[in-house]
């Protein structure tokens, strides 16, 4: 009976403990998710009249084009390689100033693209390690040894030309501009990266015993520490072989552009001498640096590792160890699907974590504690949902703002730049609500300006509506409606009509005699509506 | 009995397990290495890519000489080390681009084999003339230079300049190399030790002499070049002065010894490695 007991608690069910989402929302949280943006009327219109269209355009939205770049904005949550400012820069490459946003955009993203590439083309995951091809966009084709098709556009797959051995992204500039290395270094970093993106094995949580660790101001007897000292060993017996096969991408200078950008194959071998062991992958002898995508390829631990990861990324939350029976289902799934990503999405979307939305009575305290019912939209999706429904896209110099910390916003409003914060914000702060509120009111006057003043094509507003339209017209209540299921997912109350009307008459009343006084009142109203947090949560 | 069969109810309750056996992991394929040339190829392979003349620090100085003479006080500045005027780059008035930072320099230093002078060429640079030809260097390459005369070098980095006269360099060198060499009155010896990427193959030198005072022309160590398959071959000479070496492919013996037509090649190294006749 006690270890009965002990069974429940080391793997409760969740759907006991979780109460989901109601429908409505769940297409919201859905349709942000999987394609960044709100769902719009007539979808939510359908659910409302028939709930077993939400399953329906679930899978309509795993394939929606738009799901590749939110698996780019999610993988690099985890590979952190959209950093600002790589060791090699785009004035490198003598490329403007206005192109820097461009040039760190395509060589962060170059592995991510990769990942979602093989993902929303049903590849198999093996070819996330083995891939004898990367992507790349005009940009990287320009400047990298890659035989980017002359005349395309956009990201395409393309291959290097410098010898490198397939390896999907661990053949990646990006990957290895992001986890650069030193001499002195000499690729161990980047073999603890491997392990950690791809196998979810985190070297630095590993305890380590200092008190036999020579002083590290002495390399000698650091060196042979390494080679000797078992609490050394217990990290560096597995990582030093790992960098040895990754010596072709081994620079003399991590800041040169020729260094970085081309494999050199003579240096292969190097690693043997450098590190004092031949390649290795967790014991396994390598022959040639070639073998190491095929190595991974072939570990459990890189498909599990796929599984947490999604799992984690689409909860908005860690995996908890409890939840063990889940992830072992998950990829259950993941492998019956020929271990391709788009169904392992779908059952992701299909877990008791992923449809929460409260938590009922009877939750227990660990699980209140890591649930996360009610998330946070990430800055990406913050920024697609706002431009999808104001087209509004906040930039300055070329740069997406939410995009980059030239100035911080992506980091204020909870973003990851990759280096200094690494773990997207759960919570709200008051940075955050600066940001978002700024973002709302861009939104807002761009909407009003285009829509209303200029008379371009309708986006968010109704064709009936004007600036003539006060709220005591059938068409403001009207437009409320529309409002409301765009950002919210459902109809506003009488009381908040009338609350909206209200704020419409003052905005419209305190406008300065310069604007319009109905543009005003309707850009304040809009921007209100941006920021609550029904719109900014899922 | 009772613990055992708990943790059996137990795991039945908890569904599989993290590394279920009935999961179907791709199994390990590492497709063997298949050579694309013929140990014959390679030696010819091997023998072009070392024919001509070696890599040489002072076609670089020389190279470096004639780029820098086209800047100004202003960009990048004068001697023959640009310190980056800034990140960058600028603009000369001559219309030539400089960006980076190197050069070289020429020093007088001691040491328990007595005075030597070291050339240090390092940098992290590129310099671009007004029709958008380029050099570019990114590494460091050092060397001793003594009365004797001999000396001793080292090179970790990459050089290429598109059209140079030296095809060496016009087709870009990269490597990881230690090598050295004594002029003695009966004739040259030189001591190679590294990773070499020199008109188009990847060479390997494994702790390799050549020339009078060793076996002649015949070298003793090992030399590798690296197959197109990515695969090496290694022709391993061992130290008895065997005219031809052992061949292997990816560590297995091929059938056949080879012997590599290196002549000359001590000479053109201590040529390349010494200043300019």
């Amino acid at each position: 009976m006690i270890f009965l007991l002990a069974c429940i608690a080391a793997d409760p069910a969740p759907e006991a403990a979780l109460q989901p989402l109601n429908d409505a929302r769940l297409l919201r949280r859905l349709s942000l998710d999987l394609r960044g943006v709100t769902p719009s009327a007539e979808e939510l219109a359908a659910v409302e009249a028939d709930p077993a269209a939400l399953d329906r355009y679930r899978d309509e939205f795993l394939d929606d084009p738009r799901l590749e770049e939110r698996l780019v904005s999610y993988w690099a949550e985890r590979y952190q390689t959209r950093i600002d400012e790589f060791q090699v820069r785009y004035y490198d490459y003598q490329l403007p100033a206005d192109q820097e946003c461009a040039f760190e955009r395509a060589v962060g993203e170059e592995p991510l693209r990769l990942v979602a590439h093989i993902s929303v083309n049903d590849r198999p995951w093996s070819e996330v390690a083995t891939a004898n091809y990367t992507m790349a966009n005009p940009l990287l084709g320009a400047l990298w040894p890659l035989d980017y098709p002359e005349g395309a556009e956009g990201w395409q797959e393309a291959t290097y030309t410098d010898d490198r051995p397939a390896a999907g992204v661990l053949a990646t500039n990006g990957l290895w501009m992001r986890y650069y290395t030193s001499q002195s270094n000499a690729n161990r970093s980047r073999a603890a990266a491997l392990a950690n993106l791809l196998l979810c094995v985190d070297y630095l949580e590993r305890p380590v015993t200092f008190s036999t660790t020579p002083s590290l101001a002495d390399p000698d007897a650091t060196a042979t520490a390494l080679k000797t000292d078992d609490a050394c060993l217990a990290c560096h017996a597995s990582i030093e072989p790992l960098a040895a096969s990754l010596f072709g991408y081994y620079p003399a200078i991590d800041y040169n552009r020729i260094e970085m950008a081309y494999y050199h194959a003579e240096r292969e071998d190097l690693g043997a001498e450098v590190l004092g062991v031949p390649m290795a992958y967790f014991g396994q002898p390598l022959s040639s640096p070639a073998d190491l995508g095929p190595h991974v390829a072939a570990d459990p631990r890189f498909y599990t590792c796929a599984v947490k990861t999604m799992a984690s990324l689409l909860w908005r939350r860690e995996v908890s160890i409890d939840e063990y029976a889940t992830i072992a289902s998950l990829e259950q799934d993941f492998a019956t699907s020929g271990w391709t990503a788009r169904p392992l999405l779908r059952a992701i979307t299909d877990t008791p974590q992923y449809r929460a939305g409260a938590l009922s009575s009877s939750a227990a305290a660990d699980v209140e504690a890591r649930e996360r019912t009610v998330r946070m939209l990430s800055v990406d999706q913050l920024g697609s949902a706002v431009e999808d429904l104001t087209g509004f896209r906040w930039t300055q110099n070329g740069c997406d703002q939410l995009a980059n910390d030239d100035y911080g916003y992506r980091v204020l409003a909870g973003g990851v730049d990759g280096e200094q914060v690494t773990r997207a914000q759960q919570d709200p702060s008051l940075t955050w609500a600066l940001v978002v509120k700024r973002l709302a009111q861009g939104g807002a006057i761009t909407v009003v300006e285009r829509e209303l003043v200029n008379g371009g094509a309708r986006r968010l507003f109704n064709p009936d509506v004007s600036l003539e339209t006060l709220p005591s017209d059938p068409a403001f209540a009207a437009q409320l409606d529309t409002l409301y299921l765009r950002f919210y997912a459902r109809r506003p109350t009488s009381a908040e009509v009338e609350a909206d009307g209200a704020l419409w008459t003052d905005a419209a009343s305190g406008a300065a005699a310069s604007v319009s006084a109905p543009a005003a009142a309707w850009s304040a109203l809009i921007a209100v509506l941006l920021r609550d947090a029904e719109m900014v949560m899922e | 009995m009772m613990l055992w069969l708990a943790i059996v109810a137990c795991a039945q309750e908890a569904g599989p397990t993290l590394s279920s056996p009935a999961l179907p992991i791709p199994e390990l394929v590492t497709t063997p290495i298949v050579a694309e040339w013929s140990a014959d190829e390679a030696v010819r392979a091997l023998v072009g890519a070392l024919a001509g003349d070696f890599p040489s620090p002072f076609r670089i100085r020389e190279s470096l000489n004639g780029w820098l003479s086209h800047g100004d006080p202003g960009c990048p500045g004068e001697g023959t080390f640009m310190a980056g005027p800034s990140f960058e780059g600028c603009t000369a008035q001559s219309g030539w681009f400089y960006l980076g930072v190197g050069g070289y320099s020429e020093s007088l230093s001691e040491d328990d084999l007595g005075p030597y002078v070291e050339l240090n060429m390092m940098g992290d640079l590129t310099i671009v003339d007004p029709e958008g030809a380029s050099i570019d260097i990114g590494g460091h390459w050092i060397a001793a230079l003594r009365e004797g005369p001999s000396w001793r070098a080292v090179l970790n980095g990459s050089w290429v300049e598109p059209n140079s006269p030296a095809d060496w360099l016009a087709t870009g060198m990269s490597g990881w190399l230690e090598y050295a060499g004594t002029v003695n009155p009966d004739g040259h010896l030189v001591s190679l030790d590294g990773a070499l990427a020199v008109r188009g193959q990847a060479v390997q030198f494994t702790t390799v002499n050549l020339g009078v005072g060793g076996c002649g022309e015949t070298p003793t160590g090992a030399i590798g070049i690296r197959d197109p398959s990515g695969g090496a071959w290694t022709f391993d000479f061992g130290i008895d002065c065997r005219p031809c070496g052992a061949v292997t492919f990816e560590g297995q013996p091929v059938e056949t010894d080879a012997c590599l037509a290196l002549d000359g090649l001590a000479d053109r190294v201590i040529r390349a490695s010494g200043p300019p006749q």
